[in-house]
């Protein structure tokens, strides 16, 4: 068996897991949508060079409409949906791909692995986001 | 099901390259999916090789043999790594790696939501909603113990780094996207940065040229005579009724079909990607030097992970 098959493989035995994840928030030490960008997070920023006001995603979201940026800094209150300016992918492996559409659609943008960088596409245009595989870059 | 819908994917989409003459891919499909995604595969129409569609820029980005050299060495380096770790080699898997055929549906499928919908099988099965794929890294990181997860991507699963001496930076996993990277992590940051910078302005630029905005209007008068009103094909896709379900409902498979149909009858996707390719040469030709080596440390890349192994 290959390894994404495997890994295919794995996850059919993990599914229960994913539903109480999903049903449940994460209860681990580094909180998704507490306003600190923490290992395994996707961080969203108000403004360019990551400053401003900041939202962290762990998982993947089709559109962002339910979400505000937090905390105090600049930009805090404000819908993350078309208002992010620059993005730090604190994953180690996976690249964050952020779409100028919602549902993962449209152009995007990649945030590679323990990266930071200003959005290009989905500059204050960000709909949704994905999390991707590098080799191939296949997003889940 | 959640295993049968990624090998579906990879398999529907495989399949042009296949047809477009890679003999390889098939049989190593069907060898190595399961009966249940074989069967789905069977029922799916056979994508024609000449609607995929490619745009100027695909060629500053790796092909799909080109990825899977560079997934091989990568996860050659990741095996040597996590067992002289201590990892047993049974435990290291799943890796997250893939094969040839899904190197390859990867790279065909590149530019499928590109335009919003456009398959009108997906339009009617799923509506705006992308075909269910599975939450690729969610699976990684629950099939690993955090013992296993410290040494391949050197945190645990809640995210934070591991105390244990000797792991190199990023785990395993990041120790071999540094030792595949070979060239200056800047330049080839640069790079990407300056590839994406091309694409946006294309994309607006498009967003922008009249003949767009003519094929725009056709479309929108398509819609309307279906009774939906939307200006612009992306306002359909995120229209926010949509966003609040991660499946599709009546409603929005209804529009969705709508949409393909007038996309189909107006020619909109033929007439703006055509419009996007043109302003990307012309936006590649004025940094025709700058991509050029960027595409050279691509080249490079792949040239130091085929005579690594």
């Amino acid at each position: 068996m290959t390894p994404i098959r495997r890994l295919a493989a794995a996850a059919a035995a993990t599914i229960l897991t994913s539903v109480l994840v999903t049903g449940a928030s994460a209860t681990a030490s580094a909180v998704e949508h507490d306003g600190g960008c923490q290992g395994l997070e996707l961080c969203l920023y108000y403004n360019s060079g990551q400053s401003g006001a900041l939202h962290d995603f762990r998982y993947r979201v089709s559109d962002f409409a339910p979400y505000r940026f937090l905390g105090s800094g600049k930009g805090a209150g404000t819908p993350v949906k078309n208002n992010a300016a620059s993005a730090a992918n604190r994953d180690g492996y996976f690249t964050a791909r952020v779409y100028f559409n919602s549902g993962y659609a449209g152009p995007a943008d990649d945030v590679p692995p323990l990266s930071a960088r200003n959005l290009g596409d989905t500059y204050n245009d960000n709909a949704s986001f994905n999390w991707c595989h590098q080799q191939p870059l296949v997003c889940g | 099901m959640t295993a049968r819908v990624l090998v579906r994917t990879a398999v529907l989409l495989a399949l042009p390259i296949a047809v477009a003459g890679c003999a390889a891919a098939p049989a190593d499909v069907a060898v190595e999916s399961s009966g249940g995604a074989a069967a789905v595969a069977g029922a799916e129409p056979v994508r024609p090789a000449e609607t995929v569609l490619t745009l100027p820029l695909d060629a500053y980005a790796l092909t799909a043999a080109e990825d899977h050299v560079l997934a091989r060495a990568a996860e050659a380096h990741v095996r040597h790594c996590a067992t002289s770790l201590g990892l047993d080699a049974a435990a290291v898997d799943p890796l997250p790696f893939g094969t040839a055929a899904e190197s390859a549906s990867a790279a065909a499928g590149r530019h499928d939501r590109r335009y919003a919908v456009a398959d009108p099988e997906v339009a009617a099965a799923h509506g705006y909603h992308p075909p269910s794929t599975t939450d690729v890294r969610r699976e990684f990181y629950e099939a690993h113990t955090d013992a296993e997860l410290a040494i391949l991507v050197g945190a645990t699963a809640d995210g934070v780094p591991t105390a244990r001496e000797g792991i190199p930076d990023g785990g395993c996993l990041g120790a071999a996207a540094r030792a595949t990277a070979v060239a200056d992590e800047a330049a080839l940051r640069a790079g990407q940065e300056l590839v994406s910078a091309v694409q946006s302005d294309a994309w607006h630029a498009a967003l922008a040229n009249p003949r767009v905005l003519d094929a725009f209007a056709a479309w929108s008068a398509c819609m309307a005579e279906a009774g939906y009103d939307y200006a612009a094909p992306m306002d359909a896709n995120d229209d926010p009724r949509w966003w609040t379900s991660d499946v599709a409902g009546p409603e929005e498979i209804a529009t969705a079909v709508a949409d393909v149909a007038c996309k189909e009858s107006t020619g909109l996707i033929a007439v703006w990607s055509a419009v996007e390719a043109g302003h990307q040469s012309r936006l590649i030709a004025a940094s025709r030097a700058e991509l050029d080596a960027y595409r050279a440390l691509l080249d490079a890349q792949v040239s130091a992970a085929s005579t690594a192994r």
